[in-house]
Protein backbone atom coordinates (compact mmCIF):
# COMPACT_ATOMS: atom_id res chain seq x y z
CA UNK A 1 0.00 0.00 0.00
CA UNK A 2 1.03 3.61 -0.48
CA UNK A 3 1.48 5.78 2.57
CA UNK A 4 2.00 9.52 2.73
CA UNK A 5 5.34 10.48 4.24
CA UNK A 6 3.65 12.69 6.85
CA UNK A 7 1.35 9.80 7.79
CA UNK A 8 4.35 7.49 7.98
CA UNK A 9 6.09 9.86 10.39
CA UNK A 10 2.84 10.07 12.35
CA UNK A 11 3.03 6.36 12.91
CA UNK A 12 6.45 6.45 14.53
CA UNK A 13 4.65 8.28 17.32
CA UNK A 14 7.16 10.52 19.10
CA UNK A 15 10.44 11.11 17.36
CA UNK A 16 13.14 11.59 19.99
CA UNK A 17 14.33 14.92 18.69
CA UNK A 18 16.34 17.51 20.51
CA UNK A 19 14.58 20.84 20.22
CA UNK A 20 16.88 23.67 19.20
CA UNK A 21 15.28 26.11 21.58
CA UNK A 22 12.76 25.79 24.35
CA UNK A 23 10.60 28.88 24.53
CA UNK A 24 8.89 30.00 27.73
CA UNK A 25 5.17 29.69 28.21
CA UNK A 26 2.69 31.22 30.63
CA UNK A 27 2.91 28.35 33.09
CA UNK A 28 0.40 29.73 35.57
CA UNK A 29 -2.15 30.18 32.81
CA UNK A 30 -1.56 26.63 31.60
CA UNK A 31 -2.07 25.39 35.17
CA UNK A 32 -5.33 27.28 35.44
CA UNK A 33 -6.59 26.00 32.08
CA UNK A 34 -5.58 22.45 32.93
CA UNK A 35 -7.28 22.49 36.32
CA UNK A 36 -10.41 23.89 34.70
CA UNK A 37 -10.41 21.11 32.14
CA UNK A 38 -9.93 18.33 34.66
CA UNK A 39 -12.46 19.78 37.07
CA UNK A 40 -15.14 20.17 34.42
CA UNK A 41 -14.58 16.56 33.51
CA UNK A 42 -15.28 15.21 36.95
CA UNK A 43 -17.78 12.76 35.59
CA UNK A 44 -15.10 11.42 33.29
CA UNK A 45 -13.82 8.11 34.45
CA UNK A 46 -10.04 8.14 34.05
CA UNK A 47 -9.68 4.40 33.79
CA UNK A 48 -12.36 4.39 31.11
CA UNK A 49 -10.13 6.72 29.16
CA UNK A 50 -7.38 4.17 29.32
CA UNK A 51 -9.68 1.49 28.02
CA UNK A 52 -10.96 3.63 25.19
CA UNK A 53 -7.51 4.41 23.93
CA UNK A 54 -5.92 1.05 24.41
CA UNK A 55 -5.34 -0.75 21.21
CA UNK A 56 -6.86 -4.17 20.71
CA UNK A 57 -3.97 -6.52 20.21
CA UNK A 58 -3.51 -10.18 19.86
CA UNK A 59 -0.44 -9.99 22.05
CA UNK A 60 -0.74 -8.69 25.57
CA UNK A 61 -0.76 -4.94 25.38
CA UNK A 62 2.70 -3.36 25.64
CA UNK A 63 1.20 -0.48 27.59
CA UNK A 64 0.96 -2.87 30.47
CA UNK A 65 4.67 -3.41 30.28
CA UNK A 66 5.02 0.32 30.70
CA UNK A 67 2.74 0.10 33.71
CA UNK A 68 4.96 -2.58 35.15
CA UNK A 69 7.98 -0.38 34.63
CA UNK A 70 6.23 2.46 36.38
CA UNK A 71 5.28 0.28 39.26
CA UNK A 72 8.78 -1.02 39.56
CA UNK A 73 10.42 2.36 39.31
CA UNK A 74 8.00 3.70 41.86
CA UNK A 75 9.29 1.15 44.26
CA UNK A 76 12.80 2.13 43.25
CA UNK A 77 12.47 5.76 44.08
CA UNK A 78 10.65 5.05 47.28
CA UNK A 79 13.42 2.79 48.34
CA UNK A 80 16.08 5.16 47.13
CA UNK A 81 14.79 8.14 49.01
CA UNK A 82 13.66 6.21 52.02
CA UNK A 83 17.02 4.46 52.18
CA UNK A 84 15.32 1.24 53.09
CA UNK A 85 17.08 -1.73 51.58
CA UNK A 86 15.33 -4.92 52.56
CA UNK A 87 16.96 -8.28 52.03
CA UNK A 88 19.43 -9.06 49.30
CA UNK A 89 17.38 -7.43 46.55
CA UNK A 90 16.33 -4.33 48.46
CA UNK A 91 12.65 -5.05 48.08
CA UNK A 92 9.74 -5.67 50.41
CA UNK A 93 8.34 -8.26 47.99
CA UNK A 94 7.37 -11.15 50.25
CA UNK A 95 7.78 -13.72 47.50
CA UNK A 96 11.33 -12.65 46.67
CA UNK A 97 12.37 -12.39 50.31
CA UNK A 98 10.87 -15.79 51.13
CA UNK A 99 12.78 -17.30 48.23
CA UNK A 100 16.00 -15.74 49.57
CA UNK A 101 15.20 -17.06 53.03
CA UNK A 102 15.04 -20.56 51.56
CA UNK A 103 18.31 -20.00 49.66
CA UNK A 104 16.69 -19.66 46.24
CA UNK A 105 19.34 -17.11 45.35
CA UNK A 106 22.83 -17.25 43.88
CA UNK A 107 25.66 -15.20 45.28
CA UNK A 108 27.97 -14.39 42.40
CA UNK A 109 31.64 -14.55 43.22
CA UNK A 110 33.42 -12.36 40.73
CA UNK A 111 35.91 -9.51 40.58
CA UNK A 112 35.03 -6.11 39.23
CA UNK A 113 35.14 -5.94 35.44
CA UNK A 114 36.77 -2.59 34.70
CA UNK A 115 36.26 -0.39 31.66
CA UNK A 116 36.92 3.34 31.40
CA UNK A 117 37.99 3.30 35.03
CA UNK A 118 34.64 2.03 36.28
CA UNK A 119 34.27 -1.40 37.86
CA UNK A 120 31.11 -3.47 37.53
CA UNK A 121 30.20 -6.80 39.02
CA UNK A 122 27.11 -8.85 39.78
CA UNK A 123 26.66 -9.73 43.44
CA UNK A 124 23.44 -11.77 43.45
CA UNK A 125 21.04 -13.24 40.93
CA UNK A 126 17.66 -14.98 41.04
CA UNK A 127 15.84 -16.52 38.09
CA UNK A 128 12.31 -17.89 38.15
CA UNK A 129 9.42 -18.28 35.71
CA UNK A 130 8.30 -14.66 35.84
CA UNK A 131 11.18 -12.98 37.65
CA UNK A 132 14.80 -12.15 36.93
CA UNK A 133 16.47 -10.30 39.79
CA UNK A 134 20.07 -9.22 40.05
CA UNK A 135 22.18 -6.87 42.12
CA UNK A 136 24.92 -4.90 40.38
CA UNK A 137 27.78 -3.21 42.20
CA UNK A 138 29.61 -0.25 40.68
CA UNK A 139 32.98 1.22 41.63
CA UNK A 140 33.84 4.65 40.24
CA UNK A 141 37.32 6.29 40.09
CA UNK A 142 36.32 9.53 41.78
CA UNK A 143 33.65 10.09 44.37
CA UNK A 144 30.20 11.00 43.13
CA UNK A 145 28.63 13.02 45.93
CA UNK A 146 25.03 11.93 45.55
CA UNK A 147 23.30 9.62 43.18
CA UNK A 148 19.55 9.72 42.80
CA UNK A 149 19.67 6.54 40.82
CA UNK A 150 21.76 4.75 38.22
CA UNK A 151 20.61 3.89 34.74
CA UNK A 152 22.78 1.34 32.95
CA UNK A 153 22.35 0.10 29.45
CA UNK A 154 22.38 -3.56 30.44
CA UNK A 155 21.65 -6.43 28.09
CA UNK A 156 21.48 -10.00 29.37
CA UNK A 157 21.25 -12.91 26.97
CA UNK A 158 21.49 -16.61 27.64
CA UNK A 159 23.24 -19.50 25.90
CA UNK A 160 20.38 -19.76 23.40
CA UNK A 161 20.64 -16.10 22.45
CA UNK A 162 17.39 -15.21 24.18
CA UNK A 163 17.43 -11.67 25.49
CA UNK A 164 16.35 -11.89 29.12
CA UNK A 165 16.88 -8.28 30.05
CA UNK A 166 17.30 -5.02 28.21
CA UNK A 167 14.55 -2.56 27.58
CA UNK A 168 13.18 -2.88 24.07
CA UNK A 169 15.78 -5.48 23.14
CA UNK A 170 14.01 -8.76 23.49
CA UNK A 171 10.73 -10.51 23.93
CA UNK A 172 11.39 -11.28 27.54
CA UNK A 173 12.56 -7.87 28.58
CA UNK A 174 10.23 -5.61 30.45
CA UNK A 175 12.73 -2.98 31.45
CA UNK A 176 11.16 -3.00 34.87
CA UNK A 177 13.73 -2.46 37.55
CA UNK A 178 14.09 -1.48 41.12
CA UNK A 179 17.12 0.70 41.50
CA UNK A 180 18.36 1.32 44.98
CA UNK A 181 21.71 3.04 45.13
CA UNK A 182 23.81 2.63 48.19
CA UNK A 183 26.94 4.60 48.72
CA UNK A 184 29.04 4.81 51.82
CA UNK A 185 32.04 6.61 50.40
CA UNK A 186 30.80 7.98 47.10
CA UNK A 187 32.95 5.41 45.28
CA UNK A 188 30.82 2.29 45.46
CA UNK A 189 27.19 1.84 44.58
CA UNK A 190 24.81 -1.06 44.51
CA UNK A 191 21.67 -1.37 42.46
CA UNK A 192 18.98 -4.01 42.49
CA UNK A 193 17.14 -4.86 39.31
CA UNK A 194 13.79 -6.61 39.57
CA UNK A 195 12.55 -7.65 36.14
CA UNK A 196 9.10 -9.15 36.60
CA UNK A 197 7.35 -10.41 33.55
CA UNK A 198 4.01 -12.19 33.50
CA UNK A 199 3.77 -11.99 29.74
CA UNK A 200 6.42 -14.62 29.07
CA UNK A 201 8.23 -17.35 30.95
CA UNK A 202 11.92 -16.94 31.55
CA UNK A 203 13.80 -19.98 30.24
CA UNK A 204 15.88 -22.32 32.39
CA UNK A 205 19.07 -20.59 31.28
CA UNK A 206 22.38 -22.17 32.22
CA UNK A 207 24.46 -19.10 31.45
CA UNK A 208 23.86 -15.39 31.51
CA UNK A 209 25.93 -13.19 29.20
CA UNK A 210 25.97 -9.64 30.52
CA UNK A 211 26.86 -6.62 28.37
CA UNK A 212 26.90 -3.03 29.61
CA UNK A 213 27.82 -0.12 27.37
CA UNK A 214 26.72 2.97 29.25
CA UNK A 215 26.22 3.92 32.89
CA UNK A 216 24.56 7.11 34.04
CA UNK A 217 24.67 8.28 37.63
CA UNK A 218 21.85 10.69 38.23
CA UNK A 219 22.40 13.44 40.74
CA UNK A 220 18.69 14.12 40.67
CA UNK A 221 16.86 12.90 37.62
CA UNK A 222 17.00 14.14 34.92
CA UNK A 223 20.32 15.76 35.95
CA UNK A 224 23.20 13.42 35.25
CA UNK A 225 26.07 13.63 37.72
CA UNK A 226 28.39 11.34 35.80
CA UNK A 227 28.10 9.30 32.63
CA UNK A 228 30.49 6.56 31.57
CA UNK A 229 30.72 4.79 28.25
CA UNK A 230 32.65 1.57 28.07
CA UNK A 231 32.36 -2.15 27.54
CA UNK A 232 31.67 -4.26 30.56
CA UNK A 233 31.15 -7.87 29.56
CA UNK A 234 31.06 -11.05 31.61
CA UNK A 235 29.22 -14.35 31.93
CA UNK A 236 27.62 -16.09 34.87
CA UNK A 237 27.10 -19.82 35.30
CA UNK A 238 23.64 -20.24 36.71
CA UNK A 239 23.08 -22.47 39.73
CA UNK A 240 21.31 -25.79 39.24
CA UNK A 241 18.43 -24.62 41.44
CA UNK A 242 17.43 -22.20 38.69
CA UNK A 243 18.07 -24.56 35.79
CA UNK A 244 16.16 -27.45 37.39
CA UNK A 245 13.44 -25.37 38.99
CA UNK A 246 9.95 -26.78 39.30
CA UNK A 247 6.50 -25.41 40.03
CA UNK A 248 3.36 -26.66 41.71
CA UNK A 249 0.35 -26.68 39.42
CA UNK A 250 -3.14 -25.72 40.60
CA UNK A 251 -6.47 -26.19 38.79
CA UNK A 252 -9.67 -24.24 38.94
CA UNK A 253 -12.42 -25.45 41.27
CA UNK A 254 -15.62 -23.95 42.59
CA UNK A 255 -16.58 -20.68 40.91
CA UNK A 256 -18.62 -17.96 42.53
CA UNK A 257 -20.05 -15.07 40.49
CA UNK A 258 -20.18 -14.61 36.75
CA UNK A 259 -16.97 -12.74 35.92
CA UNK A 260 -14.42 -15.57 36.01
CA UNK A 261 -14.95 -18.18 33.31
CA UNK A 262 -11.97 -20.47 33.87
CA UNK A 263 -8.35 -20.69 34.99
CA UNK A 264 -5.92 -21.39 32.15
CA UNK A 265 -3.01 -22.11 34.47
CA UNK A 266 -1.98 -21.45 38.05
CA UNK A 267 1.64 -22.22 38.90
CA UNK A 268 3.15 -21.77 42.31
CA UNK A 269 6.88 -21.21 41.81
CA UNK A 270 9.85 -20.47 44.04
CA UNK A 271 9.17 -16.74 43.90
CA UNK A 272 5.55 -16.15 42.92
CA UNK A 273 2.15 -17.58 42.12
CA UNK A 274 1.52 -17.00 38.41
CA UNK A 275 -2.07 -17.26 37.21
CA UNK A 276 -3.83 -16.82 33.91
CA UNK A 277 -7.62 -16.77 33.94
CA UNK A 278 -10.41 -16.04 31.48
CA UNK A 279 -13.12 -13.46 32.04
CA UNK A 280 -16.63 -13.27 30.66
CA UNK A 281 -16.00 -9.68 29.59
CA UNK A 282 -12.94 -7.47 29.05
CA UNK A 283 -10.79 -6.78 32.07
CA UNK A 284 -11.08 -3.39 33.71
CA UNK A 285 -8.45 -2.12 36.09
CA UNK A 286 -11.27 -1.00 38.39
CA UNK A 287 -11.75 -4.64 39.35
CA UNK A 288 -9.50 -5.62 42.21
CA UNK A 289 -7.58 -8.87 41.93
CA UNK A 290 -6.38 -10.65 45.03
CA UNK A 291 -5.48 -14.10 46.30
CA UNK A 292 -6.25 -15.72 49.63
CA UNK A 293 -4.61 -18.86 50.94
CA UNK A 294 -6.43 -21.46 53.02
CA UNK A 295 -5.13 -19.79 56.19
CA UNK A 296 -6.90 -16.57 55.31
CA UNK A 297 -3.68 -14.75 54.32
CA UNK A 298 -4.37 -12.29 51.49
CA UNK A 299 -1.99 -11.31 48.70
CA UNK A 300 -2.31 -8.35 46.35
CA UNK A 301 -1.48 -8.94 42.70
CA UNK A 302 2.00 -7.73 41.74
CA UNK A 303 1.63 -7.49 38.01
CA UNK A 304 -1.36 -7.63 35.69
CA UNK A 305 -1.40 -8.04 31.93
CA UNK A 306 -4.57 -8.35 29.92
CA UNK A 307 -5.71 -8.53 26.35
CA UNK A 308 -9.10 -6.93 26.45
CA UNK A 309 -9.39 -6.30 22.74
CA UNK A 310 -10.40 -9.75 21.63
CA UNK A 311 -12.10 -12.72 23.21
CA UNK A 312 -11.11 -14.81 25.04
CA UNK A 313 -10.57 -12.13 27.64
CA UNK A 314 -7.47 -13.35 29.43
CA UNK A 315 -5.72 -11.86 32.43
CA UNK A 316 -2.25 -12.82 33.60
CA UNK A 317 -1.12 -11.87 37.04
CA UNK A 318 1.19 -12.95 39.83
CA UNK A 319 1.17 -12.83 43.61
CA UNK A 320 4.03 -12.70 46.16
CA UNK A 321 3.49 -16.19 47.55
CA UNK A 322 5.88 -19.07 46.96
CA UNK A 323 5.91 -22.84 47.02
CA UNK A 324 7.90 -22.58 50.26
CA UNK A 325 4.69 -21.46 51.94
CA UNK A 326 2.08 -23.39 50.05
CA UNK A 327 -1.40 -24.36 51.14
CA UNK A 328 -3.68 -27.01 49.58
CA UNK A 329 -6.03 -24.43 48.15
CA UNK A 330 -6.11 -20.76 47.29
CA UNK A 331 -9.01 -18.53 46.32
CA UNK A 332 -8.63 -16.06 43.48
CA UNK A 333 -10.86 -13.00 43.68
CA UNK A 334 -11.76 -10.78 40.75
CA UNK A 335 -14.23 -7.99 41.51
CA UNK A 336 -17.24 -9.72 43.02
CA UNK A 337 -16.34 -13.15 41.72
CA UNK A 338 -13.99 -15.83 42.95
CA UNK A 339 -12.63 -19.20 41.96
CA UNK A 340 -11.05 -21.87 44.10
CA UNK A 341 -7.59 -23.08 43.10
CA UNK A 342 -6.80 -26.66 44.09
CA UNK A 343 -3.40 -28.35 43.97
CA UNK A 344 -3.45 -30.59 40.89
CA UNK A 345 -1.71 -33.46 42.70
CA UNK A 346 -4.23 -33.53 45.55
CA UNK B 1 9.56 15.96 42.96
CA UNK B 2 10.72 13.00 40.91
CA UNK B 3 8.52 12.14 37.94
CA UNK B 4 7.87 8.72 39.35
CA UNK B 5 6.47 10.22 42.53
CA UNK B 6 4.49 12.79 40.62
CA UNK B 7 2.88 10.19 38.38
CA UNK B 8 1.99 8.05 41.34
CA UNK B 9 0.53 11.08 43.11
CA UNK B 10 -1.48 12.04 40.03
CA UNK B 11 -2.95 8.56 39.97
CA UNK B 12 -4.08 9.35 43.50
CA UNK B 13 -5.62 12.58 42.22
CA UNK B 14 -3.03 14.95 43.66
CA UNK B 15 -3.42 18.24 41.77
CA UNK B 16 -0.24 19.69 43.29
CA UNK B 17 1.75 16.90 41.68
CA UNK B 18 0.20 17.75 38.31
CA UNK B 19 1.12 21.39 38.88
CA UNK B 20 4.75 20.34 39.51
CA UNK B 21 4.86 18.48 36.22
CA UNK B 22 3.31 21.44 34.42
CA UNK B 23 6.04 23.67 35.83
CA UNK B 24 8.66 21.22 34.70
CA UNK B 25 7.42 20.35 31.22
CA UNK B 26 5.05 23.12 30.06
CA UNK B 27 7.76 25.01 28.17
CA UNK B 28 8.90 21.84 26.42
CA UNK B 29 5.36 20.86 25.48
CA UNK B 30 4.60 24.45 24.49
CA UNK B 31 7.57 24.53 22.12
CA UNK B 32 6.37 21.41 20.32
CA UNK B 33 2.83 22.75 20.07
CA UNK B 34 4.00 26.18 18.95
CA UNK B 35 6.18 24.69 16.22
CA UNK B 36 3.06 23.15 14.73
CA UNK B 37 0.40 25.77 15.46
CA UNK B 38 2.71 28.81 15.30
CA UNK B 39 0.00 31.08 16.74
CA UNK B 40 -2.04 32.46 18.34
CA UNK B 41 -0.48 31.90 21.77
CA UNK B 42 -3.97 31.33 23.25
CA UNK B 43 -4.33 28.26 21.07
CA UNK B 44 -0.90 27.05 22.13
CA UNK B 45 -1.76 27.40 25.82
CA UNK B 46 -5.11 25.69 25.26
CA UNK B 47 -3.46 22.68 23.62
CA UNK B 48 -0.72 22.51 26.25
CA UNK B 49 -3.47 22.39 28.89
CA UNK B 50 -5.14 19.59 26.89
CA UNK B 51 -1.88 17.64 27.01
CA UNK B 52 -1.64 17.84 30.79
CA UNK B 53 -5.36 17.10 31.18
CA UNK B 54 -4.73 13.96 29.12
CA UNK B 55 -1.86 13.07 31.45
CA UNK B 56 -4.21 13.51 34.41
CA UNK B 57 -6.68 11.07 32.92
CA UNK B 58 -4.04 8.56 31.86
CA UNK B 59 -1.38 8.89 34.54
CA UNK B 60 -0.93 5.15 34.67
CA UNK B 61 0.11 4.96 31.02
CA UNK B 62 3.53 6.57 30.72
CA UNK B 63 6.70 5.22 32.22
CA UNK B 64 8.37 7.78 34.45
CA UNK B 65 11.54 7.18 32.47
CA UNK B 66 9.82 8.18 29.26
CA UNK B 67 7.43 10.82 30.49
CA UNK B 68 9.01 13.58 28.44
CA UNK B 69 8.75 11.53 25.28
CA UNK B 70 5.16 10.59 26.11
CA UNK B 71 4.21 14.23 26.61
CA UNK B 72 5.93 15.12 23.35
CA UNK B 73 3.89 12.58 21.44
CA UNK B 74 0.62 13.71 22.99
CA UNK B 75 1.52 17.34 22.31
CA UNK B 76 2.16 16.70 18.66
CA UNK B 77 -1.08 14.77 18.16
CA UNK B 78 -3.20 17.34 19.92
CA UNK B 79 -1.55 20.19 18.03
CA UNK B 80 -2.23 18.44 14.76
CA UNK B 81 -5.86 17.95 15.70
CA UNK B 82 -6.11 21.63 16.50
CA UNK B 83 -4.60 22.44 13.16
CA UNK B 84 -7.24 20.35 11.43
CA UNK B 85 -9.98 22.11 13.40
CA UNK B 86 -8.79 25.38 11.99
CA UNK B 87 -9.19 23.99 8.51
CA UNK B 88 -5.84 25.43 7.64
CA UNK B 89 -3.92 22.24 7.47
CA UNK B 90 -0.89 22.95 5.40
CA UNK B 91 -0.47 21.63 1.91
CA UNK B 92 2.68 19.55 2.14
CA UNK B 93 5.11 18.62 -0.54
CA UNK B 94 3.73 15.11 -0.25
CA UNK B 95 4.90 11.90 -1.72
CA UNK B 96 4.16 8.28 -1.04
CA UNK B 97 6.21 5.44 0.34
CA UNK B 98 5.30 1.87 -0.51
CA UNK B 99 4.44 0.15 2.74
CA UNK B 100 3.07 -3.20 3.69
CA UNK B 101 -0.24 -3.29 5.52
CA UNK B 102 0.65 -6.14 7.79
CA UNK B 103 2.09 -5.62 11.22
CA UNK B 104 0.65 -2.17 11.66
CA UNK B 105 -1.92 -1.93 14.39
CA UNK B 106 -3.98 1.16 15.02
CA UNK B 107 -1.68 3.37 13.01
CA UNK B 108 1.29 2.63 15.22
CA UNK B 109 4.31 0.95 13.73
CA UNK B 110 5.79 -2.11 15.27
CA UNK B 111 9.06 -1.40 17.07
CA UNK B 112 11.32 -2.83 14.38
CA UNK B 113 9.50 -0.89 11.67
CA UNK B 114 9.61 2.24 13.76
CA UNK B 115 13.35 1.80 14.18
CA UNK B 116 13.66 1.38 10.42
CA UNK B 117 11.94 4.70 9.77
CA UNK B 118 14.01 6.44 12.42
CA UNK B 119 17.18 4.92 10.98
CA UNK B 120 16.18 6.20 7.56
CA UNK B 121 15.64 9.68 8.98
CA UNK B 122 18.98 9.57 10.76
CA UNK B 123 20.62 8.63 7.47
CA UNK B 124 19.68 12.03 6.07
CA UNK B 125 22.45 14.58 6.47
CA UNK B 126 21.94 18.04 7.89
CA UNK B 127 20.33 20.32 6.96
CA UNK B 128 18.21 17.87 4.92
CA UNK B 129 17.12 16.05 8.07
CA UNK B 130 16.14 19.25 9.82
CA UNK B 131 14.18 20.45 6.78
CA UNK B 132 12.55 17.05 6.39
CA UNK B 133 11.45 16.86 10.01
CA UNK B 134 10.25 20.45 10.11
CA UNK B 135 8.10 19.83 7.06
CA UNK B 136 6.72 16.34 7.62
CA UNK B 137 6.90 16.05 11.38
CA UNK B 138 6.31 19.60 12.55
CA UNK B 139 4.13 20.33 9.51
CA UNK B 140 5.87 23.61 8.82
CA UNK B 141 5.36 25.07 5.39
CA UNK B 142 8.22 25.71 3.02
CA UNK B 143 8.24 29.47 3.50
CA UNK B 144 8.53 29.17 7.27
CA UNK B 145 11.37 26.68 7.02
CA UNK B 146 13.16 28.88 4.52
CA UNK B 147 12.85 31.86 6.84
CA UNK B 148 13.97 29.92 9.90
CA UNK B 149 17.03 28.43 8.21
CA UNK B 150 17.90 31.47 6.10
CA UNK B 151 17.47 29.63 2.83
CA UNK B 152 15.46 30.26 -0.30
CA UNK B 153 12.16 28.46 -0.74
CA UNK B 154 13.42 26.76 -3.86
CA UNK B 155 16.43 25.43 -1.93
CA UNK B 156 14.13 24.04 0.74
CA UNK B 157 11.95 22.35 -1.90
CA UNK B 158 14.99 20.82 -3.59
CA UNK B 159 16.22 19.43 -0.29
CA UNK B 160 12.76 18.04 0.45
CA UNK B 161 12.76 16.25 -2.89
CA UNK B 162 16.22 14.89 -2.11
CA UNK B 163 15.09 13.81 1.35
CA UNK B 164 12.05 12.01 0.00
CA UNK B 165 14.13 10.16 -2.55
CA UNK B 166 16.65 9.11 0.10
CA UNK B 167 13.91 7.97 2.44
CA UNK B 168 12.21 5.97 -0.29
CA UNK B 169 15.49 4.40 -1.30
CA UNK B 170 16.36 3.42 2.26
CA UNK B 171 12.91 2.09 3.09
CA UNK B 172 12.21 0.30 -0.15
CA UNK B 173 15.64 -1.21 -0.64
CA UNK B 174 17.28 -3.91 1.36
CA UNK B 175 14.44 -6.34 0.77
CA UNK B 176 12.50 -4.99 3.68
CA UNK B 177 9.62 -2.87 2.69
CA UNK B 178 7.61 -1.41 5.47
Amino acid sequence: MKTKISDLLDRIEHYPRRLRQIDPIATEKVKELTMRKINTANSYEPQAGLRQTRAPRRAFAPILAAMLILAAVTTTALAATGVIWQGIFGTADEGINTAVEYDYVQNVAMDYVVSNGVGVRFESVMLDNSTLNFVVAYQVPEAIPLSDWINSDITITDESGIVLYGEGKGMLSTGGSIHVPITADGLTFKMSHIAENVQHTYPASQKLYVEITNIKFFEKAPTIAEEFNGHWSFEIDMADKFVDRTALSYRGGLVSGSEIVAVSYANLTHVSFDVEFELSEPHTIMKKIKLMDSNGQEYESKQIASDDGNAPYLVRTSFPVTLFKTTPTFTLYYGGSSIELIRSDS
Amino acid sequence: MLDVFALKAIQNRDEDALARLIEKYAAYVGTIVRNILRNPEEDVEEVVADVFAALWHNANRPSALKLKSYLGGIARNKAKNKLRERLDALPLEEDYIVTADSGVEDGVLQEDERQKVITAILALKEPDREIFLRHYYDLQHVAAIAAALAMSESAVKKRLIRGREKLKTILEQGGNQL
